[in-house]
């Protein structure tokens, strides 16, 4: 072959690569967002702990002197809802894991939990069957890419596939964040402005120095959940962008290599990638 | 007993949410005025509607899908006739009568006691 054809090949091959890549990229972006998904849950759970401890503060035993183990106890439900909802963001991830991995031709790690996990929905007639559906289809799919066959799989006929489902379950998770943990986050913030008011009104004029501690301590707590805000907004976003760039990929999924799909999705990916350091930070 | 849809569990959840900072703003607007029993029957009113509502959010997460039957409009219409109630209350009285009714409602969706559910919804509209 002449030098310069040997030049187009390469060209055309490096091309095609990096264009594969940005599917890639955006994947493995998309992949560490719904990671951060956890230790976001893990506060709902901890903000139900915080408001039994006001609750206990005001009516039970005082502050500091109830067990946390106690006040956990009181809280196992939530923890029960939050590890389902962190279980559903798992299979999430390994589909943007495996995405990835078939894009850039790797083979993928596969943790066969989320087999299982399939299974306990399905089993569990309490949930929505929409939502069951695309989470027990995104982890067939997961499973599949492991064995050998997974190969054979089209990237096109993936992202076609699995658009729904993939559509369906960011936007439980993003329900999840938007609404409930926005919800929980004002219920803390109400039963501590309840607790810390309380306690003033009962005690401030008696005890002038120990108010100002207080008041300290409560404007402590309170940037505290307003920063929890900023970051709950903040993943909302993170989720919508990871939606809007599978969707992407499915508008152009005939046509996978084309330069201004790569461009978006670049942008997309970087966008998440972005977001990621105020994320890990926040949680 | 309907099952909740993970929408109504969230739209119960803020409503009582509202009920519960309703009787939080009565409370501390009518601080001097209110005997430190009425106070405290107050705070407790308060503390159990915002767990109420906690325990409400915790089954919206769990995605719990609908299995509605026709009480469910009942309750919507029992809950937003007790908010609208704790936030009208002309007195102390009146706010506690109408927590409690939440509370009332409120323990029997959680028990998911048809019969207790129908009468609460009854006493709730009254």
């Amino acid at each position: 072959m002449r030098d310069g054809a040997r030049i187009v090949v390469m060209a055309v091959i490096v091309s095609g690569c990096v264009r594969t890549g940005a599917v890639g990229r955006y994947a493995r972006a998309a992949g560490a967002t719904a990671a951060e998904f956890p230790a976001l849950a893990d506060d709902m759970t901890a903000s139900c702990v915080r408001l039994e401890g006001y609750r206990e503060g005001r009516e039970g035993k005082g502050w500091g002197l109830v067990e946390r183990g106690d006040l956990e106890k009181r809280c196992e439900d939530r923890g029960k809802a939050v590890r389902r909802a962190v279980s559903v963001e798992r299979v999430l991830g390994r589909y943007f894991a495996a995405l990835g991995a078939l894009a850039d031709g790797e083979v993928v790690d596969f943790d066969g939990s989320v087999d299982d996990l399939a299974d306990a929905l399905e089993d569990d007639a309490k949930l929505d069957r929409k939502k069951v559906k695309a989470v027990s289809d995104l982890a067939a799919f997961v499973a599949s890419v492991t064995t050998d066959g997974y190969r054979h799989l089209k990237l096109t006929q993936v992202i076609e596939e699995q658009n729904g489902n993939v559509g369906t379950v960011i936007d439980a998770l993003t329900e999840i964040v938007a609404t409930d943990y926005a919800n929980i986050l004002e219920l803390e913030a109400t039963g501590m402005e309840s607790f810390y008011r309380s306690a003033l009104a009962e005690g401030a004029e008696r005890e002038p120095l120990a108010a100002i501690l207080v008041r300290d301590a409560r404007d402590e707590r309170a940037a505290a959940l307003r920063e929890k805000r900023e970051a709950l907004a903040k993943y909302v976003k993170a989720l919508g962008t990871m939606k809007a760039g599978h969707q992407r990929l499915y508008d152009s999924r005939r046509d996978l290599k084309a330069k201004v799909l790569a461009r978006e999705l670049a942008d997309y990916a970087a966008q998440l990638e972005k977001m990621l350091p105020a994320l890990r930070d926040a949680f | 007993m309907p099952r909740l849809a993970a929408a109504d569990a969230r739209a119960i959840a803020r409503d009582y949410h509202d009920i519960a900072l309703s009787i939080g703003a009565h409370r501390f607007a009518n601080w001097e005025r209110l005997s430190p029993a009425r106070r405290a029957e107050l705070e407790r009113l308060q503390w159990t509607l915002l767990t109420f509502s906690s325990d409400m959010t915790t089954r919206a997460i769990d995605l719990q899908v609908d299995d509605l039957d026709a009480s469910l409009a009942g309750l919507k219409k029992a809950v937003n006739t007790l908010k609208r109630a704790v936030k009208h209350a002309s007195d102390a009285r009146a706010a506690i009568s109408a927590a409690a009714r939440a509370v009332t409602l409120g323990a029997a969706i959680v028990t998911g006691n048809a019969v207790a559910l129908a009468a609460a919804v009854g006493k709730s509209g009254s």
